[in-house]
């Protein structure tokens, strides 16, 4: 097998590898960075990324972001980033050791997996990737011949406005270069001198902290914390050369065909077990049913519940959405696991992910003002100061409902300068009115409301009593209906499922969990009036009373659960 | 090459051809309107002093505008200067010799829009050039317009004359924390408190050539300083300390409604680090806020609600306008409190007095009912005359939708105003000018080298704004060592001796 063939085969399996993670095992956690996006194409977004070191780098990295909207070209450009950075950490490494050696070429894949691993996890962006890119090249390109002292200071200056203080790999690369080669020193310590200074200078000009400025701001979700795998990454290619370096010489022969395996081998082997350590399955979960939430996939979220169970709030939030939308949460809700009452609206305060799912349910079940706070507090308050599309258009879609047309308009404006979100802000912007045409926007607008009547949406009693004055005004059966009773029967609140039961008409025959638990009202605690008797049949009367006996029996929790696990009065019973 | 040059054939084609040029600039088929130009920012008649920076504007954001020509015009109606192009771009030099000259006086705007049907000619509209001059600018904090999250933000001053905007502190420079209520004393450059709330919370004042760090957290006065208002005499400042808070409405109407669940009001003696605490604005029965000394400094104002249990009661909260003596030699103060303005009985809520420089008047807020306005879209400024009790709306300054936080000018001519007016989110810099019958005339934007450019992508809202003097005295860097190093300046209750 020829050497080409091997580096095509060792490509093409790492390509192969990477794109099947990051567009079947994992595309949502790619999703979640074009959540936190926002990218006009305007002068003013260019100009503030040009002011800033790093900040090219930035744009360009937001730039590809935004097509992290759909799952295969994210895959596809991740893939193909790392293979950049594998393509220059091959170049670098020839550079650094005048030899063709295959066990060399396949250590050029441990960047990229340090790269894939700096992506796995939560908070790290795409820009360090880009940065490193930008930062490897020119490392190639510099170091490929003798260069002048202006070049030198050139280089250096301009590298690190374009990638920011990643350019400091540039410098070390030039130092380590020197000292392995024995040549250019003056110029390595030059480099070295204006990378130090460089700092110093744009702190004078822009408000960044020297710690910013010497270790990075945009290269993760939060600027002021740096990340283990940031310095991995950032150090990877430099320790790597240094090793390469020092190495004796691969000769040609039966050894360099056992190296090349073994280090493939390793490389790819170690490579993966640290992806799999530091992907997060969890995030992956709840940003795939957030995913499907926002693209109202409810038989997809369904789907996705009845392989496997939610396993957080934010997941059951999710299931509980998909359940209401389809008119089955008062039916199938306690076929997967309930948290209780938040987990139909978790708090905003939970954290800024949960706010995802819980942002979604709150405005499919007409909570507009509240749904309207979790967007816009999702909307500016990320911590790398960054703004989101996605939550401009949440805040746009509620303005728009609510009849604040010059507020949506300002939102919509803005919207219209992006790629992906130019064609719906558009229309808006021809025709607020629009939004009555759509079957969605419309049903929303029935949930209107005009009171003015002040809550706080981290009280569950007060989401309770907007729910209860949408549906008192609608009196159909809807979905902030059922989220009024679900309410009620996961806060085991039976006084309020009486005062609710008939603010609503039933659409044919009255959901099983609301029978099973006005069954319990019969006896156990009031008196029942008979049109809640004629609410509950005579199948549920006779099951309820089987489970009274049980209990009445003593019969052992599992076999109580294994025959009622499923109805009201279990759920009720596990205080 | 040279020969052809100097012939006059050529002499006479190449003026055939600028003034073929010329004349293609001008529209043709024009159709006249009886309408004022739809343009945006509205400077329709608004007046301005000599100093501003060139108040440029372009169609309103509704209209598909292909071209506008704009002719300005002196008072004898004579042409001095022409804009091409989509919006205006006055020369800056040009402008300031144009406002120099026509001071005391009006400039005239001829404004020609090109749309799909051609060219319309609008009728002339003026702006007033005062001979009141203006501060040298502005500070304000840029801050987006959120509920309880806040994200990035930045104090700012803003050159009035041109254009340029000066980032004093931004919040990474204090570790995300948040920084608010840059406030000056009567427009001192030199002079100023300012707020970092987080991780490394501080009252940052410069006073005297001086700066410290302040906690003014204390046992008796329960929360950090707030909203401040320096005495005149600069050795004093006027503290509101608040709990607020922030409900939401069901409505599609409004958003919001923030009030504080309680707060007192204190003054706080710079040079001694004691905060004095009168017993009259520190009520257990009542709210208390929004401090303001008078311009002789012996009088403290403030807006005073009855306590109400809250959110329940925010709507019943009606803030009067009370003052209070006080003697800024011993820092103690009188017995009697004096209601200037009564809620209750005006069925209103009297927030944020800014008494003027010169002593003659207060500009407050009047809304419906509460103490912060978010929201408000009733909220206007009222003028309340010192001298004579009379308490009348304050005009031109006021436009549709929230009109809230307010500051005056050194020479208590122009005034600034935070206002909601244009989109009802995000607040935007009215300045406007106070007419000797102690109104004010119609409010400018702050005017931007390209308004609808750059407001239309501003994700931030305008917040406490005041005028300065001259260039603020601020090292983000000290501010920046002094706020990290948790080295803080403790405060007490007690009494000057």
């Amino acid at each position: 097998m020829s050497d080409t063939v091997k580096k095509i085969l060792l490509a093409s399996i790492f390509s192969f590898i990477s794109l099947w993670f990051w567009i079947v095992l994992s595309p949502n956690f790619l999703h979640f960075h074009e959540t936190t996006l926002f990218f006009p194409y305007t002068w003013t977004h260019l100009k503030e990324a040009l002011c800033v070191p790093g900040g090219p780098a930035r744009y360009v990295a937001e730039f590809f972001v935004q097509f992290f909207l759909f799952k295969v070209p994210a895959g596809i450009i991740v893939t193909a980033s790392f293979l950049l950075l594998q393509v220059l950490s091959w170049k670098l490494f020839r550079i650094f050791k005048e030899q063709e050696s295959m066990a060399l070429y396949a250590m050029s894949f441990i960047v990229p997996f340090c790269a894939w691993i700096y992506l796995c996890i939560f908070g790290n962006l795409f820009t360090g990737i880009v940065a490193l890119c930008g930062v490897l090249a020119v490392a190639c390109s510099y170091l490929v011949k003798p260069r002048s002292w202006t070049a030198v200071i050139i280089t250096t200056i301009l590298l690190y406005w374009l990638c920011g203080p990643l350019a400091g790999l540039f410098v070390l690369l030039l130092l380590a270069y020197s000292i392995l080669k024995k040549k250019d020193f003056g110029k390595a310590a030059l480099a070295v001198a204006i990378f130090a200074v460089l700092p110093f200078i744009w702190h004078l000009c822009i408000q960044y902290t020297l710690k910013e400025l010497y270790i990075g701001a945009d290269y993760y979700h939060e600027p002021q914390h740096w990340p283990l795998s940031y310095f991995i990454l950032a150090f990877s290619p430099l320790f790597l050369c240094i090793v390469i370096g020092l190495l004796p010489s691969i000769h040609k022969g039966r050894g360099a065909t056992w190296s090349f395996i073994v280090s493939a081998v390793a490389v790819f082997l170690l490579g993966w077990i640290g992806v799999i350590k530091n992907c997060n399955p969890s995030y992956e979960r709840i940003f795939k049913y957030d995913n499907l939430a926002l693209h109202q996939d409810w038989d997809g979220i369904l789907d996705k519940a009845n392989k496997v169970p939610p396993r957080s709030l934010a997941e059951a939030t999710s299931v509980n959405l998909a359940l209401a939308m389809k008119d089955r949460l008062l039916t199938d809700m306690f076929l997967y696991p309930q948290p209780g009452p938040s987990g139909l609206f978790p708090d905003y305060a939970s954290g800024y992910v949960i706010a995802l799912t819980s942002g979604e349910s709150v405005f499919r079940a007409g909570l507009l003002n509240t749904a309207r706070h979790y967007a816009f507090e999702e909307y500016e308050s990320y911590p790398n100061y960054r703004v989101s599309a996605r939550h401009m258009k949440r805040v746009a879609e509620i303005d728009l409902i609510n009849g604040r047309y010059p507020t949506a308009r300002r939102f919509l404006k803005d919207l219209s300068h992006t790629l992906f979100y130019r064609k719906w802000a558009k229309t808006y912007l021809q025709d607020p009115g629009a939004v009555s045409s759509d079957p969605e926007y419309a049903r929303l607008l029935q949930y209107r409301d005009h009171s003015e009547w002040l809550f706080s949406d981290s009280s569950d009693d007060d989401k309770r009593e907007m729910l209860r004055n949408i549906v008192a005004k609608d009196g159909k059966y809807s979905v902030p209906f059922e989220y009024l009773l679900a309410y009620d029967l996961l806060a085991r609140d039976l006084f309020s499922l009486r005062t609710h039961l008939f603010l609503a008409g039933f659409n044919g025959e009255v959901p099983i969990l609301v029978q099973q638990a006005v069954a319990m009202f019969d006896g156990a605690f009031f008196e029942v009036a008979p049109e809640e008797q004629a609410l509950v049949s005579q199948s549920v009367r006779d099951e309820y009373n089987e489970f009274r006996t049980a209990l009445l029996e003593g019969k052992t929790g599992n076999e109580i659960k294994s025959r009622f696990g499923k109805t009201y009065w279990y759920y009720y019973s596990q205080k | 090459m040279k020969q052809l040059s100097q012939s006059p054939l050529t002499l006479v084609a190449v003026l055939l051809l600028v003034s073929v040029s010329l004349f293609s600039c001008k529209p043709t088929e024009t159709v006249s309107s009886e309408d004022l130009p739809p343009i945006w920012p509205d400077y329709v008649d608004v007046t301005i002093p000599e100093g501003i920076a060139p108040m440029n504007f372009g169609p309103a954001d509704s209209l598909d505008v292909k071209d506008m020509r704009v002719e300005i015009r002196n008072h004898t109606g004579k042409t001095i200067m022409v804009s091409r192009g989509t919006a205006t771009r006055f020369p800056l030099r040009m402008w300031h010799r144009i406002l120099r000259e026509e001071t005391g006086s009006f400039i005239s705007f001829q404004v020609d829009m090109k749309s799909e049907n051609g060219w319309t000619r609008y009728i002339p509209f003026k702006m007033h050039i005062s001979q009141d001059p203006i501060d040298y600018g502005l500070t304000y904090r840029l801050i987006p317009p959120g509920y309880q999250s806040f994200g990035h933000m930045g104090i700012f001053e803003r050159n009035l004359s041109n254009f340029h905007q000066r980032e004093l502190l931004d919040t990474r420079m204090v570790n995300s924390g948040c920084i608010n209520c840059h406030t000056q004393n009567r427009t001192d450059p030199s002079t100023f408190s300012l707020h970092i709330r987080g991780a490394h919370s501080a009252t940052f004042l410069k006073h005297d050539g001086k700066s410290e760090c302040l906690n003014t957290v204390t046992d008796s006065t329960k929360g950090f300083f707030v909203y401040p208002y320096w005495h005149p005499s600069g050795k004093y400042i006027g503290y509101s300390t608040n709990a607020t808070r922030q409900s939401f409405y069901t409505s599609a109407d409004k958003m919001l409604e923030s009030y504080d669940e309680w707060s007192d009001v204190i003054v706080y003696a710079v040079d001694q680090h004691i905060i004095l605490r009168p017993p009259q604005t520190n009520r257990s029965d009542r709210f208390e806020s929004w401090p303001a000394f008078s311009a002789d400094g012996k009088t403290l104002f403030y807006s005073s609600s009855q306590f109400g249990r809250l959110p329940r009661d925010a709507k019943k909260l009606h803030y009067s306008l009370c003052s209070i003596p006080f003697d800024p030699e011993t820092g103690t103060f009188g017995e009697t409190v004096d209601t200037l303005l009564n809620a209750d009985r005006m069925n209103s809520s009297f927030n944020l007095p800014r008494p003027s420089y010169d002593g003659k008047y207060i500009l407050v807020t009047r809304s419906d009912f509460g103490t912060l306005q978010a929201g408000h879209k009733e909220a206007d400024l009222w003028i309340y005359d010192l001298r004579n009790g009379d308490f009348h709306n304050a005009g031109g300054i006021n436009g549709i939708g929230q009109d809230s936080f307010h500051n005056w000018s050194s020479n208590s001519r122009w005034a600034v105003v935070c206002s909601r007016r244009e989109d009802g989110l995000y607040t935007r810099l009215y300045i406007a000018h106070m007419r000797d019958d102690g109104t004010f005339d119609k409010g400018f934007l702050l005017p931007q080298r390209n308004p609808g450019k750059y407001y239309y992508e501003l994700i931030y809202s305008y917040n406490t704004p005041d005028f300065t003097s001259g260039k603020v005295q601020f090292n983000r860097h000290t501010v920046r060592k002094m706020v990290m190093s948790h080295e803080r300046q403790g405060v007490e209750v007690g009494t000057i001796n």
